[in-house]
């Protein structure tokens, strides 16, 4: 039953009670939405930064490992390289030093320069010995060269030895064929013995001579600061 | 009395209305952060890509060059060879044969601190001789007078 006026006023209240309800909301919704996309920037933002941090880590470590692999390879490259020059470098010397043991034997088909050579072996035995009796032991292919050259002997170690005498025997066991040249001496029974062989002359002096070989192949060490 | 609960129920209406859009947004808000997840996944994913990518390249940079290094080592190491080689050659003759000089050039010395009175002997026994060495000088010299 109510005046028309009042009808009309109430719808008017309601209508503006809706709208104020609705626009409550409207502006709720939108303080919520706000806030959700806020949320998702920070959220997606800090779990991409963390994770990018990771992967950075990572691949640097990665990348660290792989130069130093490089770096590595590159130290044995080049270790292997000085390995291998100085190996040869060590052949060529003996190679030089077994080439001349080959030749060793070359001397004893010249009596006139191999009788010195065996006279002054044996002397050089003697002076070491200073015993009154010697055995020489010989080549058999020497036999008469070294009875040649025994009274020389013998006047050489007299004479540095201002009157003693020696007595030398040659042994009837004579050095095997395949030793190039020299003598072995001995006395008293075997007991002290000198080999005086072209091959033990040989090792001796290569021995003491390998950095004189080397600087003739291959030129003085510019590295070397001491020479003695 | 109709209207009255018309407008009563068109505000519970709206009301209702209201309540449903917020909720509407609380869910919407959830969803975005669960989109968030997502997406920071699927960026990272393709962070991962790319550095993985470029590191893929270093690598086979680095395999290239160590090729490239190994022939450059060997190459230089053959020339030091080759040229060591003509060295030698140079030079081998001369140190063989020097080698062998020393080898048959004996100056037989006496030891430095060796003193000697001299001696007044007979002449030297003779001292060729064949046989076993004896161990006293004095049965040798027999044994040579007999020989002799």
């Amino acid at each position: 039953m109510g005046s028309k006026v009042e009808a009309v006023d109430v719808n008017k209240q309601i209508k503006h009670m809706m709208a104020f309800i609705e626009q409550e909301a409207n502006e709720k919704v939108e303080e919520i939405d706000a806030k959700a996309e806020e949320e998702f920037n920070i959220e997606k933002g800090r779990l991409v930064h963390q994770q990018r941090i990771k992967i950075q880590e990572y691949y640097d470590k990665r990348l660290k490992q792989v130069n130093l692999q490089k770096k590595i390879q590159n130290s044995n490259l080049q270790n292997q390289a000085r390995l291998k020059v100085l190996k040869a470098r060590e052949d060529h010397v003996y190679g030089v030093v077994e080439e001349a043991r080959r030749r060793l034997g070359q001397i004893t088909s010249d009596p006139q320069r191999y009788g010195p050579v065996l006279q002054a072996l044996i002397v050089q035995g003697l002076f070491q010995l200073l015993e009154p009796v010697v055995t020489v032991r010989c080549r058999q292919a020497d036999l008469s060269l070294v009875q040649s050259i025994l009274d020389s002997a013998v006047r050489q170690y007299k004479e540095a030895t201002k009157g003693m005498n020696v007595q030398i025997k040659i042994d009837d066991t004579f050095l095997p064929a395949n030793v190039c040249g020299g003598v072995e001496m001995h006395t008293k029974g075997n007991r002290i013995k000198i080999v005086n062989t072209l091959e033990s002359r040989l090792d001796l002096l290569a021995g003491q001579m390998l950095p004189e070989i080397r600087t003739s192949l291959f030129g003085r060490n510019m590295n070397r600061k001491f020479d003695d | 009395m109709t209207r009255t609960s018309d407008g009563i129920s068109s505000l519970l209406a709206a009301e209702k209305k209201a309540v449903e859009k917020i909720e509407d947004a609380k869910k919407n808000k959830v969803r975005r952060l669960k989109a968030a997840k997502e997406q920071a996944d699927r960026e990272i994913e393709g962070l991962q890509r790319e550095q993985e990518a470029e590191f893929r390249k270093v690598q086979s940079a680095h395999s290239g060059s160590k090729d490239a290094m190994v022939q450059r080592v060997d190459g230089e190491t053959e020339a030091r060879l080759k040229s060591m080689e003509s060295d030698v050659a140079t030079h081998r003759e001369q140190i063989i044969a020097r080698i062998l000089s020393m080898v048959y050039e004996i100056t037989p010395k006496m030891h430095e601190n060796a003193r000697f009175e001299q001696q007044e002997q007979p002449a030297p026994p003779k001292h060729v001789q064949y046989g076993h060495q004896e161990e006293e000088p004095e049965d040798q010299e027999e044994d040579q007078e007999e020989e002799e």
